[in-house]
């Protein structure tokens, strides 16, 4: 399976693209996620302002929603305590 | 079944040596929920395609079905959380050639990299088989992948287009911008349960199923990421409607260059009798057929948490869908789920809940 090569100028909205130069905007987003969260270096020349933008567009971006938080259960995104309490209303 | 033979379902049964199938399920538990089709050949091509399903590979699956009209179609859904399972039943696939190379290839580097990276990124998939593809023997089916909730939205999209191009499939660039909009506008609380390609009917939007949208909510939110009805005074009317009924409603949006017209709505109730009241809403409405409300209201009477069942059927939800002009559809999802996790996945209690301590 080969690496997505979507960038993150594919998946921004156009009224924040000028915030960021045309390097930040090639990079594929896995090259972002390598910069940001693991402290990566990046596989072209960024200045330190370019590696600041990318830092800041994975920070405006968090994650798929709800608390965040996730039961692990297949299906369904309760607690077990949650659910039980669920079920337990008569 | 792979070169398009029907066999009759007493000769599909499984021989005593092949594993149990989903079809050998449906076929030895037909007095559960026969009366709930129209057409017994329609449940017999069912059991006929899913004899190919072995009962491993998936513990959720159910039946989709159209309330207002008279078709005797019946759609199939099965969700996979185990990618040992579904690299197993790819694997067999490939051998017994009914689904094309790239798709199996794609499905195959997709179960492989699940068991380890994609782990901490997907609860589990959902394939969709429409009624019309089960005559065809097609076995591609519409594919949904189920997202966990704490993964980072660039992480996400970037793997969810890595696998959809991994299967060939043609979704758009702009559809993923779509997606990062669609999430990062979430009201509190929402979260996206399932993003998915229809791809079996030659679609390549993606479909983004969203969950637990607060009531109240739902047209702001609309309004937000640009949906092209929001102002449709239909829309407003079923929103309200279902809101008075019911205990949530899941949004369901395409997402092509722009957010199409198609919405779904998506049904989930805490207490038999509020779903009962809702079918009984339809029928008045003329969006449930009189046959189909009198079948249904009796059948889901009948439904009961059995902890001794090996797989225990219940009401998942209703949806009503919108096609942006001026119909509207309704339909039912009637599932089974091993009986250990019954609780977990099933919103809706049964009729004698109220008097009997579950």
């Amino acid at each position: 399976m080969a690496d997505s090569n979507l960038t993150i100028g594919d998946v921004l909205p156009e009224n924040q693209k000028d915030q960021y130069s045309d390097a930040v905007l090639n990079m594929s987003l896995k090259e972002a996620m390598d910069i940001a969260v693991y402290n990566m270096p990046p596989t072209s020349d960024l200045t330190s302002d370019e590696v600041a933008q990318i830092n800041k567009i994975y920070k405006d971006y968090v994650n798929n929603g709800g608390d965040g938080s996730d039961s692990g259960s297949a299906y369904w995104d309760k607690s077990q305590e949650e659910n039980q309490a669920y079920w337990d209303k008569q | 079944m792979a070169n398009g033979f029907k066999a009759t379902s007493q000769q599909m049964l499984s021989p005593p040596n092949k594993e149990r199938s989903i079809g050998d399920f449906l076929e030895n538990k037909r007095t559960e929920y026969h009366e709930l089709f129209v057409d017994d050949s329609v449940l017999s091509d069912l059991t006929c395609f899913f004899s190919e399903f072995p009962t491993g590979l998936s513990s959720f699956w159910g039946f989709e079905f159209d309330l207002n009209t008279h078709s005797h179609h019946v759609d199939f859904l099965l969700c996979i959380h185990q990618p040992d399972e579904l690299h197993a039943w790819i694997q067999n696939a490939k051998k017994q050639r009914i689904v094309k190379d790239e798709i199996a290839k794609g499905l195959s580097d997709f179960s492989i990299k699940w068991r380890k990276d994609y782990n901490y990124i997907f609860n589990n998939i959902w394939f969709e088989y429409d009624y019309s593809e089960i005559q065809k023997n097609n076995y591609i089916p519409n594919l949904f992948l189920g997202p966990k909730k704490n993964v980072h939205i660039l992480n996400l999209l970037d793997t969810i287009h890595n696998v959809f191009q991994g299967l060939e499939f043609k979704v758009q660039k702009p559809s993923y911008k779509l997606l990062l909009s669609c999430i990062s506008k979430l009201p509190k609380g929402s979260w996206v349960s399932q993003v998915g390609v229809m791809h079996a009917r030659r679609d390549n939007n993606l479909r983004v199923f969203i969950q637990d949208i607060p009531k109240g909510a739902v047209l702001p939110y609309l309004e937000d990421v640009e949906y092209p009805d929001v102002r449709n005074t239909h829309v407003k009317d079923w929103l309200q409607i279902a809101y008075r009924h019911c205990r949530k409603v899941e949004l369901d949006l395409d997402l092509g260059v722009t957010i199409g017209n198609h919405i779904g709505l998506e049904l989930y109730f805490e207490f038999m009798d509020e779903a009962l009241s809702f079918l009984k809403h339809l029928y008045e409405r003329g969006l449930c057929t009189r046959q189909k409300y009198l079948s249904f209201t009796e059948h889901l009477q009948t439904l009961n948490i059995n902890k001794e069942a090996g797989m225990h059927q219940f009401l998942s939800h209703f949806k009503i869908s919108f096609d942006g002009v001026s119909n509207f559809k309704s339909k039912a999802y009637i599932g089974y789920i091993t009986a250990d996790q019954a609780k977990n996945a099933t919103a809706t209690k049964p009729i004698n809940h109220k008097t009997t301590k579950q």
